[in-house]
């Protein structure tokens, strides 16, 4: 499904990617763990197409595609979703519009008629309520004065409803409580399907214990220096990240 | 449209004054540029309410029709009045001081400074013909600055090398005794990486009297300056005051004015930025009773991008006193990034105090962020009856909140002995213990 | 939503520099001739048929007229106007003494049916969406240049006591209401814009609701200059009497030109004890080409008093035409307890100057007001605020809170402002906030990573902005002026 080839990328003339290789076939989810700075949210950015980094060699390709010539809205139609870390308030506009604005430019780009309104809301609403996802927080403006856990089931809500068949979810668990977790958890477990993949970005190997991966990967200076099974995270857990960073990190 | 200029008796006595004065002045090669802001005088008049920059403060209305220049004072009259002007005191710095327009070396810590700095009097640079103004185009036509060149006397010259870190403030003190006007224009240049505190004074005696001042500060790349300016003086003055700052790159300026004393009080500051990563930071705590008028106006230059400013301004007014601020972020075509944030707050004490705010944003740059906020109202009363279910007097309670809302500018000063100094002065200003 | 998603279709279809009302009414004018003198005023008096009063009140205010400066403190610049190159009388042959629509030129009715403006007495159907579709009636007065064309529903008004007629009627029918209000709020010498309307002006609405009475539709107004070289100057006179409640909408457009045509209106409201006026404006006057030819000059002088206690004045505008405008809708809290209110979307692109804003003076005690404005530039227009807010002496309690933000797309325009902040009453307080700032690279990647383009992340951002105020509108103004917005910001991203 995805393949990025010696991936290289930097931010104002600092390398942060230096050969990233990686190729997820469907259906797999794979956890990328690692120190700060490693690159893991830079990697995540550059999949979804932010504008800041510049690609200086490799390629990303999804479903054999082309991703770097894409702009970040044709990758979404195409079916590629970023849960992001910090999700965005714009103010004035209303959850709601918002998702179904983003829903039917999918739609559209993709060829597909327009969900009509009613049916829309009725699956709004199916999901928000697996979500915990209020009608309230679906009227206000779109992440304006939501919580940390607000704003992280408000994502994966929009992963939800936009079914893309790749997610990255960066550092998901960031700011979550314990039961906020074993919500966004379950919703993101729930869209785990043999069409679906995704990659997981996180510190820490808590959310492993949730969403349990197929392939955990080490990044470090913007390499992936080690992969394994689920088993790597609890190593990592319990012994940190010092084998990789030459002692540096304890 | 032509208007005529009326010519006021006030305006014609200014008139008189300025050509009278014109040949004891210093300076044969500065002469024509006197003659020059004399013209200018004559043809526009006296700033009034007519003139949007002076809408709040008519300078017209105010100057006294009787003029004359401040005369020499004896030594031991600047001594008894130096022991009870208010002013900031016990204050570990260097003092140069001017007395009536004149920078007096006999009065000032010369040996201390010997080796620091480099300090010249502006009437020796005139004589020299090596003074030269570099106005700012912000500031060009300003009606104050005008009058200064016109009937400019004297100052002093303060350059701090590069690298060169003061460890004590330079004290710049202004006295006036006796009466008259008097016209001043200092200039501090702190060289490359070279950091500098300044505290301006400005006091005076009880006899009505004019001072024009102005001060020029340019910060080179990397220095950083800080100035404090403390505006003390009589009951009976009119002061007007003119700063203007031109930033290097990555450099740093913090400018804070308190402002309580003379009768007409207008205080101008022209900031610009003309080099990229550079901030300033310009605060002010105003207080003023009887039927003082003070106005504190501001022009920040963003011409670069970049560049921070950020502007707080606090007055209080009590009696009949009436408060204007006025300030301007002006962010220029190319100045992207920068961060611009002003504030003015106020706080009235009295059924007949005013207050005049006019915070103003002239962006021409997109990617910015700038932001005004102003409040006006009277002493929280929640707060009130907070102290004074505690059993502190009303009278102390609101003065208590009033030293508590100043101080919040004040504690911006970055020289701790400077902050507590001038807490203190406000304190006394308002009686309270301190 | 589906506005937003509308608007974007509608958009993509309309060229650049297409102003979609910029068309021409090919029809027979009766024309004053050219220029200003007493002679015209008489002319137009003559045409009007009216009393002698008015006329004297006009040739006075022409007579003040003459002292006066034309204001030059706005940060507007346009070429010297020539008062005398006018036309101040302009109106479509045979529409004196109509007696019903069925005798309206057809070709006029066209013009209407053209603009949207409905001129026939039925029920219009407007919502933002399918779900709220909502049935209005709307009572329009339409007027042509100088003349009013149409007043409809004016019957079914008149049952319910309300007075709903073109100005130049009211002085006739009513001399004793006009003679009591007509330049009570903006008095004859006001200004030279207002001055110059006093003298000359041609047409406009006049509105009475009587005590007690809420008035049982909205009322509107629709704007349209069509002759060239032709000044509008329509005048505008609304009395709410004690308890009664209207709201009253107000639309412009203009045919394209490559001439600056000058539209100076002045606008009067009137709000007795315990009434309230809703006053909502959708300015859309032909802005000129992107290169800054043509367009009108929109001089206007609006001003409500709140005149007795409890009254309450709302003004709301979107404003996206005109290649100059100068409008400040103002209220004056006389009464005790009486509420002001601004709310405004002042868009500018291509090359407009907009100086526009409020001022909300409270004289009385606890009076209070709210200022919110949204400014957005785009291509290489200028757009400022200018606001006063001030308390009198005897304004005890007087509140007012300001909000007052500014968006910039594109980095060849400006975006000011310029608030004034008077206060000389210790107990009254103010807040006043600004923001300047412009769409974030962060908000439009979110938007784009979920799939909506980069034109539909602007207009369905900038409808976010801008959405207190158009909450503000009625509903059937709310979705035409979302539309206006976004075809006002076409072509400019990228």
């Amino acid at each position: 499904m995805l393949e990025i080839k010696n991936l290289h990328a930097e931010v104002e003339g600092n390398k942060i990617l230096r050969g990233i290789d990686l190729t997820i076939k469907a259906g797999e989810v794979h956890a990328i763990m690692g120190p700060n700075g490693s690159g893991k949210s830079t990697l995540s950015y550059v999949l979804a197409g932010k504008d800041d980094y510049e690609i200086t060699e490799g390629e990303i390709l999804f479903f054999g595609e082309d991703v770097l010539e894409m702009e970040p809205e044709e990758r979404a139609a195409v079916g590629m979703f970023l849960a992001m870390q910090y999700p965005i308030e714009i103010p004035g506009v209303a959850n709601m519009t918002f998702l179904k604005t983003a829903l039917n430019a999918q739609r559209q780009t993709r060829g597909e008629p327009e969900l009509k309104t009613p049916d829309f809301m009725k699956r709004v609403k199916e999901l928000s309520a697996k979500l915990n996802v209020t009608q309230e927080m679906l009227r206000r403006p779109l992440n304006v004065g939501f919580s940390g856990g607000e704003k992280k089931r408000n994502e994966i809500l929009q992963m939800a409803l936009l079914e893309p068949k790749f997610c990255v979810l960066d550092e998901t668990d960031s700011g979550l409580d314990i039961d906020a977790l074993r919500i966004v958890s379950e919703g993101v477990n729930a869209l785990r399907s043999e069409e679906r993949s995704m990659l997981i970005i996180t510190h820490y190997q808590r959310l492993l214990d949730y969403i349990v991966p197929d392939v955990v990967h080490v990044m470090y200076q913007g390499r992936i220096v080690k992969s394994g099974d689920k088993d790597l995270a609890l190593e990592l857990e319990e012994k940190g990240y010092a084998d990789y960073t030459g002692g540096a990190a304890a | 449209m032509t208007l005529t200029v009326v010519k006021t008796p006030s305006e014609e006595a200014l008139a008189a004054l300025l050509d009278g004065a014109q040949a004891a002045l210093p300076g044969k090669d500065f002469a024509s540029v006197r003659a020059d802001a004399v013209e200018k005088f004559r043809s526009e008049g006296l700033p009034n309410r007519r003139v949007e920059e002076w809408k709040y403060s008519d300078l017209k209305r105010v100057m006294p029709k009787d003029l004359s220049l401040a005369g020499e004072v004896s030594a031991d009259e600047i001594s008894k009045q130096m022991a009870v002007v208010p002013r900031l005191r016990g204050l570990d710095c260097d003092r140069l001081v001017l007395v009536n327009g004149v920078f007096r070396a006999d009065l000032s810590d010369l040996d201390a400074l010997q080796g620091k700095v480099s300090l010249t009097p502006v009437s020796k640079a005139l004589e020299e013909g090596a003074f030269v103004l570099d106005e700012l185009e912000i500031a060009k036509g300003d009606r104050a600055l005008t009058l200064n060149t016109a009937l400019l006397q004297d100052g002093v010259i303060i350059d701090v090398a590069d690298g060169v870190e003061l460890e004590r403030p330079i004290e710049i003190l202004s006295l006036m005794i006796g009466g008259g006007m008097a016209t001043t224009r200092n200039r501090v240049s702190v060289g490359k990486n070279a950091k500098a505190f300044i505290l301006e004074t400005f006091v005076g005696d009880e006899q009505a009297y004019q001072v024009n001042e102005a001060i020029d500060f340019r910060i080179a790349d990397g220095a950083s300056l800080s100035v404090s300016r403390l505006l003390s003086e009589g009951v009976n003055a009119l002061h007007l005051g003119s700063t203007t700052a031109i930033l290097g790159e990555k450099s740093h300026f913090e400018h804070f004015t308190m402002s309580t004393g003379g009768q007409f009080t207008r205080n101008t500051a022209f900031v610009k930025f003309t080099g990229e990563y550079s901030d300033a930071e310009l605060f002010g705590a105003t207080i003023i009773g009887r039927n003082q008028h003070s106005d504190q106006t501001l022009l920040v230059d963003h011409a670069v991008p970049n560049c921070n400013s950020k502007e707080q301004y606090r007055t209080v007014m009590d009696d009949k006193a009436q408060g204007v601020f006025q300030g301007k972020i002006f962010v220029r075509q190319p100045a992207q990034k920068t961060d611009g944030q002003m504030m003015s707050q106020a706080l009235l004490l009295s059924e007949d105090a005013a207050f005049f705010n006019k915070p103003e944003l002239e962006i021409f740059a997109d990617d910015v962020q700038c932001a005004h906020g102003a409040t006006c109202g009277e002493l929280d009363e929640d707060l009130l009856f907070y102290l004074r279910a505690r059993g502190i007097p009303l009278d102390k309670a609101k003065k208590m909140l009033v030293l508590a809302f100043l101080a919040e500018a004040v504690e911006h000063v970055s020289n701790d002995a400077v902050v507590e100094a001038l807490e203190g002065f406000i304190a006394d200003w308002l009686g309270l213990d301190h | 939503m589906a506005a937003v998603k509308e608007t974007v279709d509608q958009v993509r279809e309309i060229d650049v520099d297409q102003y979609k009302y910029g068309f021409v009414t090919d029809i027979e004018t009766d024309k004053a001739p050219k220029g200003l003198n007493e002679d015209i005023i008489r002319f137009i008096s003559a045409k009007k048929d009216e009393p002698q009063w008015m006329l004297d009140w006009r040739l006075d205010a022409y007579k003040r007229w003459q002292t006066m400066q034309e204001p030059s403190w706005a940060r507007v610049n346009y070429p010297e106007i020539d008062f005398q190159d006018l036309y101040y009388y302009a109106a479509p042959k045979n529409t004196e003494g109509l007696k019903s629509l069925d005798e309206v030129d057809p070709e006029l009715l066209r013009t209407y049916e053209k603009l949207g403006i409905p001129l026939q007495e039925q029920e219009i159907l407007a919502g933002v969406s399918e779900e709220n579709r909502v049935h209005t009636k709307v009572a329009v007065d339409a007027v042509f240049d100088s003349v009013s064309v149409a007043t409809t529903f004016k019957e079914e008004l008149k049952k319910a006591g309300v007075i709903f007629c073109p100005i130049s009627e009211a002085v006739k029918e009513y001399p004793e209401l006009v003679q009591k209000y007509l330049g009570s709020v903006v008095p004859v010498t006001d200004n030279f814009y207002a001055t110059l309307n006093s003298a000359v002006f041609t047409d406009g609405s006049f509105v009475y609701i009587p005590e007690g009475v809420r008035c049982p539709m909205e009322l509107s107004t629709y704007f349209r200059i069509n002759e060239q070289n032709t000044g509008q100057f329509e005048r505008t006179l609304i009395i709410a009497d004690k308890g009664s409640y209207v709201s009253y909408l107000e639309g412009c457009t203009a045919p394209q030109r490559d001439e600056n045509q000058l539209h100076a209106a002045v606008v009067e409201l009137v709000a007795l004890e315990d009434a309230e006026i809703k006053y909502s404006t959708v300015q859309n006057w032909y802005p000129g080409d992107s290169e800054g030819k043509g367009g009108i000059y929109n001089f206007v002088t609006k001003r409500g008093d709140c005149r007795e206690k409890n009254a309450k004045i709302s003004w709301t505008q979107v404003e996206t035409g005109s290649a100059i405008t100068w409008k400040y809708p103002s209220c004056i809290l006389r009464g005790e307890n009486s509420v002001g209110e601004f709310y405004s979307i002042a868009i500018s692109n291509g090359r407009q100057q907009i100086d526009s804003g409020t001022k909300m003076i409270h004289l009385g005690k606890n009076t209070s007001s709210r200022i919110i404005s949204k400014g957005i530039s785009a291509g290489r227009s200028e757009n400022t605020y200018r606001g006063l807010v001030s308390a009198h002496k005897k304004a005890s309690h007087a509140r007012n809170f300001t909000q007052c933000d500014s968006l910039l797309i594109g980095d060849q325009c400006g975006a000011h402002t310029v608030p004034y902040i008077e206060s000389k009453n210790a107990s009254a307080v103010f807040e006043h906030e600004a923001t300047t700032s412009k769409i974030s690279d962060d908000q439009m990647f979110y938007c784009r990573a979920r799939g909506i383009g980069e034109e539909e992340a602007v207009a369905l951002i900038v409808n976010g902005f801008v959405k207190d105020v158009i909450q503000q509108l009625p509903m059937e103004f709310a979705v035409e002026a979302q539309k206006l917005i976004n075809i006002s910001l076409e072509g400019s991203v990228g």
